[in-house]
């Protein structure tokens, strides 16, 4: 089933097509909303009401990007709604004491790198995983940021910054990068 | 440039990694997903009413069936046992006649007690008389010959009598009663003095005979009157129980058929309240707004009917009904609309979400109002016409309705949207049916084809609602009916 079809399926609220859909984005889509979210099933509700607004919005889809960059930002958007709203924000680790947050070093599953990577990220205060998963990985910026989750332009620049060097700690740590020497870059040796 | 290049690596390291990451959600999140969009998909009218058609058509079967008619039974039995007894009877009589030839130690010694010393010519002289009484009741020769070929010559006279009387179907209990209450023939025949003459003796032993033959007649005539009795009792009963019985019937039926609806304005209500400030001010004919096709709806049901006279039956029973039809709509972006309610001089507004219009929208779509429906027809079947066989009808009932659904489209007063407002719409209501088809007998069952035509008279909605919504069908129905005996 191509993806213009499905679109045409799902205009016409069709079933099938609205289960191709979910069936063909909803991996990925979770994986994103894991990212964002404290716990499995948090990350689960996100991804229902992302779909959910998918279905019912998608006559709004005009077909001038890539379809699933198109379902990506609606379930951003809704990881960052569900945060607020159930005010997820509060019960993180303070942005100031997140620094000296200690990494216990077990708590990561070894497994694939790319989980490994993903949990590290998920180690992280909620404040800094919010906005390094905005700006690191779905590329928004700082003042697209600042507007989502009202907050400055400048916070989100030094929530980013302390995001940045917390993960690079934890990576080293778990020993999925190699610690980076003063003068080099620190991804220079990244293991792939 | 080299903090670039470290951002732009971080972030592509980053990247790199989660876009291999998938997670696979639970079924779960689907299925609410599912449900949100589309509603519940459970029917739990459909499996009742299945369940309740399953439910009378095996009581049916079990309690209704017509049994082997219990009265006629022990009658059958009676009868049966008559016959029996007097098939026994005639076989005990055959076996008794032919006892003498079965047995030919008995008999041979009761003849040798007789002491028979007339030679045989007299003997066979001394046996006209017999022979001319035989003559005189029709007694079968063949029988006596047959039964009496194996005997001898000088046992004809005695053995005779045994095959005239199984000839004569004689009940055995008279037999035996003979047998047992006065000496037999033959009995007598031993006590006989060897003295008295053979033609006193052959005189002696036709009296008996015709003593024999008068009780048999008599013991006849009584096993007559008692089946007689028997089948009359039978009979009588038979036809009072039939005549109860035959009344009732039952049937059952499905009816596929195109489901129309007919939308009309209450003008009233338009009169009435045209003057406010959310006043209801059609500027336009709603059947010029609405664009609905029919669509294909079902009935099934059991009914029960009684014969008031042998043209005339009340019936009565329930149904399932299911009816649909389509609306043409547009899909929108969510609008607020509202359902003006009039009623008590006061006028209420319920404010909805839409997401459909009726012109204008970002693409057309379909949307299918489908009602669920039991109900309980109470009515008249007439036979207009018609031999044992095949018969013209005529019926009509009258069916309170109840809905199971109330999830329909209705338009907004301003007939701009269409929406949900299960508030609006009746639960219960009323249909009429017509009917008419041709039955035709096959064995115990009956089959009927015919049109029908089903009517809602009042509105599927409120009557606080201004627009009023009829439904109809048109549809074929095909029943099986039987009488229940």
């Amino acid at each position: 089933m191509t993806e213009e079809y499905i679109i045409a399926g799902c205009l016409h609220n069709e079933p099938a097509a609205q289960r191709e859909l979910y069936n063909r984005f909803s991996p990925k889509m979770l994986s994103v909303c894991y990212r964002f979210a404290l716990s499995r099933e948090d990350a689960e509700d996100m991804l229902q009401e992302g779909f959910i607004k998918v279905f019912t919005q998608i006559h709004t889809f005009q077909n001038k990007g890539a379809f699933e960059g198109w379902i990506r930002r609606i379930i951003v958007h809704t990881c960052i709604n569900f945060l607020k709203k159930y005010k997820k924000f509060n019960d993180s680790v303070d942005i100031d004491q997140a620094i000296s947050a200690h990494v216990m070093e077990e708590t990561i599953p070894s497994i694939m790198q790319a989980k490994q990577v993903t949990e590290c990220i998920r180690y992280l205060p909620i404040g800094y995983r919010t906005v390094l998963n905005l700006y690191a990985i779905e590329g928004y910026s700082h003042r697209e940021i600042s507007s989502m989750l009202d907050i400055e332009e400048s916070t989100s620049r030094s929530q980013y910054t302390r995001a940045k060097s917390m993960l690079e700690n934890i990576l080293v740590k778990k020993n999925i990068v190699e610690k980076p020497k003063p003068q080099f870059t620190l991804f220079a040796g990244v293991k792939k | 440039m080299e903090d670039k290049f470290i951002h732009d690596e971080f972030e592509e390291f980053l990247q790199d990694q989660v876009r291999n990451h998938r997670m696979y959600p639970a079924d779960a999140v689907w299925r609410e997903i599912d449900r949100k969009l589309h509603g519940e998909k459970r029917w739990p009218a459909l499996t009742i009413a299945a369940a309740m058609l399953v439910g009378a058509t095996v009581l049916i079967c079990v309690y209704f069936t017509p049994k082997t008619n219990i009265f006629t039974i022990p009658v059958a039995s009676v009868n049966t046992a008559t016959s029996s007894s007097s098939d026994k009877s005639n076989i005990l009589n055959n076996l008794t006649s032919s006892m003498p030839f079965a047995e030919p130690k008995r008999s041979g010694s009761a003849i040798s007690q007789n002491n028979f010393t007339g030679p045989g010519s007299s003997l066979t002289t001394a046996n006209a008389p017999v022979d001319a009484q035989l003559d005189n009741v029709k007694v079968e020769k063949e029988v006596v010959e047959s039964s009496s070929s194996a005997a001898a010559n000088t046992q004809v006279g005695l053995s005779s009598i045994g095959p005239i009387t199984t000839a004569k179907h004689l009940n055995s209990h008279s037999l035996k009663q003979n047998e047992g209450s006065k000496p037999s023939p033959q009995n007598e025949m031993t006590v006989e003095d060897k003295s008295i003459p053979l033609k006193q003796e052959i005189d002696k032993k036709a009296s008996n005979l015709n003593a024999l033959l008068v009780d048999d007649k008599r013991n006849r005539n009584l096993n007559s009157t008692s089946k007689n009795y028997y089948s009359d009792f039978s009979a009588s009963s038979r036809s009072r129980r039939s005549a109860s019985r035959g009344k009732f019937s039952y049937q059952l039926y499905i009816a596929p058929s195109i489901s129309y609806r007919k939308l009309l304005e209450d003008n009233s209500l338009i009169k009435e309240n045209s003057g406010g400030p959310v006043g209801i001010s059609y500027v336009t004919d709603v059947n010029k707004v609405v664009r609905h096709k029919p669509g294909t709806g079902m009935e099934v049901g059991l009914s029960f009917m009684y014969s008031l006279s042998r043209k005339v039956r009340l019936k009565s029973g329930f149904q399932f009904n299911m009816r649909q039809y389509s609306i043409e709509a547009y899909r929108s972006s969510t609008e607020l609309a509202s359902i003006a309610l009039v009623g008590n001089n006061r006028l209420d507004t319920i404010n909805t979400l839409a997401i459909y219009r009726t012109n204008n929208g970002y693409y057309s779509t379909k949307l299918v109002n489908r009602y669920y429906q039991l109900s309980a027809p109470i009515g008249v079947e007439w036979e207009v016409l018609g031999n044992k066989v095949i018969q013209l009808n005529v019926a009509g009932t009258i069916q309170p309705t109840y809905l199971l659904n109330r999830n329909a489209y209705l338009l907004s007063t301003n007939f701009k949207n269409y929406t949900e407002s299960p508030g609006v719409i009746r639960q219960w209501n009323i249909n009429s049916n017509v009917e008419a088809f041709i039955s035709i007998k096959a064995g115990d069952y009956k089959w009927q084809l015919g049109p029908q035509l089903r009517y809602q008279p009042y509105s599927t909605f409120i009557p606080e609602y201004s627009i009023k919504e009829h439904l109809m069908d048109y549809g074929f129905k095909l029943g099986l009916s039987k009488t229940i005996r």
